[in-house]
């Protein structure tokens, strides 16, 4: 009979981790450093900053382990040490603003000679990143955690630790900003994204 | 926004009901989020993360923590030219102390080769 190699599960390595095993942890960054990563781009719009971020999150997991239960998932946890970093590193960084579409668009610069279609859908998506970027902190991870991440509210609000009314109030909030951002009438998104629907 | 609309976020904000629609903008925020998530984790970030870690082992036993050190601000960038008044200012400095070393002054070739540290080496 064959033998199954199944990956082990995050709890799985968080115990070979307690343990001192290095490789579980590289492991669980392997599994899970995408999330952290573009989570934290989205909030603090720094690439580097990111990075930094991701490795702060992660020294804490090997730094706690030993407190982090095995039996729940790792993922929430994992968002709230990204956004409690993401909070920290902005909240000494009030009042500079980084060149997040600059950076973006380094990353992703062969969009820049995209043809014309493409580039006009580059150029609103940079609008609404602009935009996302100009709602307050709160709002902002609140619409990274829903939108980007594909959190349920309840997850989101047991992540940051709030009541799911809060929750749902500043992403309605964060949505009316950024309808009154991009403009009373959105006619240009319609523009934007027809043939794209 | 019409006054149904109104009523329907309002209920959603208390709990009740589904949440108001607007497919275009949340698919906007989508896709603007998702094509910002297409930004490769940088590589090495793993080896950086690990070697960081046999670090703290280190420093462990003088009683530091790496992890414990707050995230800091970038340092500023340093300009890496000088705008043409700052040089010829550094230039006017570095003749002026060679002069000072050498005892004598170097006539700068601008003003016709007088200078003020050309005049205080004749005066001299």
């Amino acid at each position: 009979m064959p033998e199954t190699t199944l990956s082990p599960t995050d709890g799985e390595l968080i115990q070979r981790l307690q343990n001192a095993d290095l490789d579980a942890l590289g492991q669980l960054f392997e599994r899970h450093r995408a999330r952290v990563y573009r989570t934290a781009l989205a909030i603090v719009r720094d690439p580097a900053v990111a990075e930094d971020i991701l490795q702060d999150c992660f020294l804490k997991v090997y730094v706690n382990a030993k407190r982090i239960d095995p039996s729940r998932p790792l993922a929430p946890w994992l968002y709230r040490v990204t956004v409690n970093l993401s909070y920290t590193w902005l909240s000494r960084r009030k009042g500079h603003r980084a060149p997040f579409d600059d950076a973006i668009d380094q990353v992703i610069s062969p969009m820049r000679h995209a043809p014309d279609r493409l580039a006009e859908q580059t150029e609103t998506r940079q609008k609404v990143r602009r935009a996302i970027g100009d709602l307050s902190l709160d709002q902002r991870v609140v619409v990274v955690l829903y939108y980007l991440n594909g959190l349920g509210l309840q997850d989101i609000a047991e992540i940051l630790d709030l009541p799911v009314g809060t929750v749902k109030s500043r992403l309605y909030y964060a949505r009316e900003n950024l309808r009154g951002t991009l403009g009373a009438n959105t006619s240009w998104l319609s523009e934007g994204a027809h043939g794209y629907l | 926004m019409g006054i149904s609309s109104v009523v329907r976020s309002w209920l959603w904000r208390v709990g009740i009901g589904a949440p108001p629609q607007d497919t275009l903008l949340d698919w906007w925020i989508t896709d603007a989020l998702t094509d910002e998530a297409q930004v490769p984790v940088p590589p090495g970030a793993w080896n950086r993360l690990r070697m960081a870690i046999a670090e703290r082992k280190l420093v462990d036993g003088y009683g530091m923590w790496v992890l414990d050190q707050t995230p800091h601000d970038p340092p500023d960038s340093i300009p890496s030219t000088l705008s043409d008044a700052q040089l010829a200012r550094a230039l006017h400095v570095h003749n002026f102390c060679q002069a000072q070393r050498r005892g004598w002054a170097v006539g700068h070739p601008s003003l016709g080769g007088i200078c003020p540290t050309f005049i205080a080496a004749f005066i001299f």
